[in-house]
C-alpha cells in the first residue's frame, strides 16, 4: 500500500480476509486500502477534468487510465476515455465530411443486378491494394501500387485521385519530418494530379514550403558567407530558385557577389605583384 | 481449469481467467486457487499500461504474386505462430464485450476477419482455421456473391456451421462510401449509404441467418455521415483499415485493423500482433 498500489493491496486484503472472515484487522486494513484508492483515484479525475479543459487530451487520458489502475471499476474516467477517443477520430482526421466526385467507373449500382458489380470487380482486385494502402498510412506504398496500376489502365480517375491524395500525404509527412525538399517535390506531384480542379490549401503548402527552403538556405548562407564567399553565393542562389521573389536574399546574393569580385581582384593584384 | 470454470463462471470457455488470475494453467493439488467470480479488471489496464486487441485484415489466398494475395503456407505459418506463442484469437462479439467493460478478454487477444468474401478463404485459410479452433469474421459484400472468386452460399452455410465463422457485412457494391458522386446531394447520398448497409444486413440475415452487428468499410474507409448512418441501422461495430490496435475505450464505429500483405514476412506479421500499450501508470 505504501508505494500507491492499492488495487494489489486491496486484492490481498480481500483474500485475507475471504480465509479469515472474523479478523477485524483485515476487514479495516480493506475499508482503509479501498478509500484511500477511492480517493486517489478521484483526484486523478479531477487531474484529467482539468487537463482536458486545458485542451491537453493526451495528459487527459493518461490521468484517466491511472485513475483505472487504482479503481478498476470507475466508471467515470472509463466513460470518460470513451468519450475522448470518439471526439479523436475527427481530430486526427480518420472521420472526414464526405469527399466530392466519384469517378463513374466506381459510381454505385443501386439496383440488384451483379453484372456491373462483376464489371467493376476486376478493376476494383487491381486497384484496392494502392488504395487501401494509402488508408493504411503507408503512402510510399501507396504511390508505388497506384502507379503500377495507372500504367495498366491511364484512365483510371480514381487511381488518379489518390494517387494525388497519397503524395500529398506523403508530402505532408516529410514537412513533419523536416524533410522539406522530398516534401516538396511530393507535394508538387499532388497538384500535377490535381489538373484542373487546383486545391486551394495545396497551393499554400507548396507556397509555404518554397517560402522554408528558401530561407534554410539563406541562413545556411548567412552562416558561411564570413568564411566561404562562394559558397555563400551558391546556398543564395540555391535560396532564390525556391523563393525568386524574396529580395533580401537578392540583395544579399548581389552584395555577396561584389565582395567576392573585390577578394578576386584584390588577390589577382597580389599575384601579380 | 475448464471444468472450474464450467461450475463457478458457467463457461468452461472462460478458464483463462483462472489461468490469468492464478498466474498458472492448472489446479495442483494442496495449493490454494482462486477464483474471481467478478471480473477484477474487465478493461485490461494495468500498473506498465493496457491492454489492446488487434484486429488482422486478410482478403484472399493463393499462390499467385499480389499485395493482398496471401499463400497458404505464410497463413499457415502465422496461425501457427499465433498457437504456439499464446495468442488467444476471439471473437468479435467478445471484443464488443471488452469495449463496453461488460467482460475482460484474456491477455494477448487477437481477432480474425477476411474480407470481401473470396472463395478461397473456403478452400485455404477455413481448415487451417477449423484444425486450430480459431474464429473468424468474413465481412462480405453482396454484390460480389456469384462472382467467379467468390464465397458460395454453400460454402458461407458450412462455415457458419461449424459455429467457427461468423459471416457480416461489407457494403452490397463495395463503393468508397466515403466519397459523394457526382452531382449527388446530402439527401441521395444518405440514400445510397442506407441501401449499402441494409442490402448485406437483411440479405445475410435471409439467407444465412446471421443477425449483422458488425461492418466492415469498404476500402477501409469511412466518414461522419457513413458512420452515423451505420448507427442509425444498429450496427454496433465498424472495422476500418487505420493500422492499429484496439483497446476498451476504443470508439466501437471505427475500430482499427492491420492488414495482412502477400509480403508480409513472419517478422511483419509480429510486428502487427499490438497486445499491450506500455505506459507508465503508476
Amino acid at each position: 500500500m505504501r508505494d500507491g498500489r492499492w488495487r494489489e493491496a486491496a486484492l490481498d486484503w480481500e483474500l485475507l480476509l475471504l480465509l479469515r472472515p472474523d479478523n477485524k484487522e483485515y476487514e479495516e486494513n480493506l475499508a482503509i486500502t479501498r478509500n484511500s484508492a477511492h480517493n486517489a483515484a478521484t483526484a486523478l479525475l479531477a487531474s484529467a477534468v482539468e487537463a482536458r479543459r486545458q485542451g491537453d487530451i493526451d495528459r487527459a487520458a493518461t490521468l484517466y487510465l491511472r485513475a483505472l489502475n487504482v479503481e478498476p471499476q470507475n466508471t467515470t474516467a472509463a466513460q470518460a476515455l470513451r468519450q475522448l477517443e470518439q471526439e479523436r477520430p475527427r481530430n486526427n482526421g480518420l472521420l472526414q465530411p464526405p469527399k466530392a466526385n466519384a469517378p463513374d467507373k466506381l459510381r454505385a449500382n443501386t439496383s440488384d443486378a451483379s453484372p456491373v458489380a462483376t464489371a467493376s470487380t476486376a478493376e476494383r482486385m487491381e486497384l484496392e491494394p494502392g488504395i487501401m494502402l494509402y488508408n493504411q498510412g503507408d503512402f510510399e506504398g501507396s504511390i508505388q501500387m497506384l502507379q503500377e496500376y495507372l500504367q495498366r489502365a491511364p484512365q483510371s480517375e480514381q487511381a488518379r485521385k489518390t494517387l494525388g491524395d497519397a503524395y500529398l500525404a506523403l508530402g505532408n509527412k516529410r514537412l513533419q519530418e523536416g524533410r522539406k525538399e522530398e516534401a516538396l517535390v511530393n507535394l508538387e506531384k499532388a497538384r500535377k494530379l490535381q489538373g484542373k480542379r487546383p486545391n486551394p490549401e495545396l497551393s499554400r503548402a507548396i507556397q509555404s514550403a518554397r517560402k522554408q527552403l528558401g530561407d534554410d538556405y539563406y541562413q545556411q548562407g548567412l552562416r558561411v558567407q564570413r568564411t566561404n564567399l562562394n559558397e555563400a553565393v551558391r546556398l543564395f542562389q540555391k535560396a532564390l530558385e525556391y523563393d525568386p521573389g524574396n529580395t533580401q536574399v537578392t540583395t544579399r546574393l548581389q552584395q555577396t557577389r561584389k565582395m567576392q569580385e573585390n577578394l578576386d581582384s584584390i588577390q589577382g593584384g597580389e599575384d601579380k605583384r | 481449469m475448464r471444468s472450474l470454470a464450467a461450475t463457478f463462471l458457467h463457461d468452461p470457455e472462460r478458464y483463462w481467467e483462472l489461468a490469468d488470475f492464478n498466474g498458472t494453467t492448472s489446479a495442483e493439488p494442496g495449493k490454494l486457487l482462486v477464483i474471481p467470480l467478478q471480473p477484477m479488471n474487465p478493461l485490461g489496464i494495468f500498473r506498465d499500461g493496457y491492454q489492446t486487441v488487434p484486429i488482422l485484415c486478410y482478403h484472399r489466398f493463393g499462390t499467385r504474386d499480389g499485395k493482398m494475395v496471401v499463400t497458404p503456407d505464410a497463413f499457415a505459418a502465422q496461425v501457427e505462430f499465433l498457437a504456439r506463442n499464446d495468442y488467444r484469437v476471439i471473437r468479435l462479439p467478445d471484443l464488443l464485450k471488452f469495449l463496453s467493460g461488460e467482460r475482460p478478454l484474456p491477455r494477448r487477444a487477437v481477432v480474425l476477419t477476411f474480407d470481401d468474401g473470396y472463395a478461397s478463404v473456403y478452400q485455404y485459410a477455413y481448415p487451417l482455421l477449423k484444425q486450430h479452433g480459431f474464429p473468424a469474421t468474413v465481412f462480405l459484400y453482396t454484390d460480389f456473391v456469384g462472382a467467379k472468386d467468390a464465397l458460395t452460399w454453400k460454402q458461407m452455410e458450412e462455415m457458419v456451421a461449424s459455429g467457427l465463422i461468423d459471416i457480416q457485412g461489407h457494403s452490397k457494391t463495395h463503393t468508397n462510401l466515403s466519397y459523394r458522386l457526382p452531382d449527388e446531394d446530402d439527401k441521395h447520398y444518405r440514400a445510397r449509404l442506407d441501401t449499402e448497409v441494409r442490402v448485406p444486413r437483411d440479405l445475410l440475415k435471409s439467407r444465412l441467418h446471421q443477425p449483422a452487428y458488425s461492418f466492415a468499410y469498404p476500402y477501409g474507409d469511412a466518414n461522419t455521415i457513413v458512420v452515423e448512418r451505420l448507427a442509425r441501422a444498429d450496427y454496433q461495430l465498424g472495422v476500418t483499415v487505420h493500422p492499429g490496435a484496439n483497446a476498451f475505450f476504443s470508439y466501437p464505429l471505427t475500430l482499427r485493423r492491420s492488414m495482412i500483405f502477400g509480403d508480409d514476412d513472419i517478422d511483419a506479421f509480429k510486428g502487427k500482433l499490438q497486445v499491450f500499450r506500455q505506459l507508465d501508470l503508476q
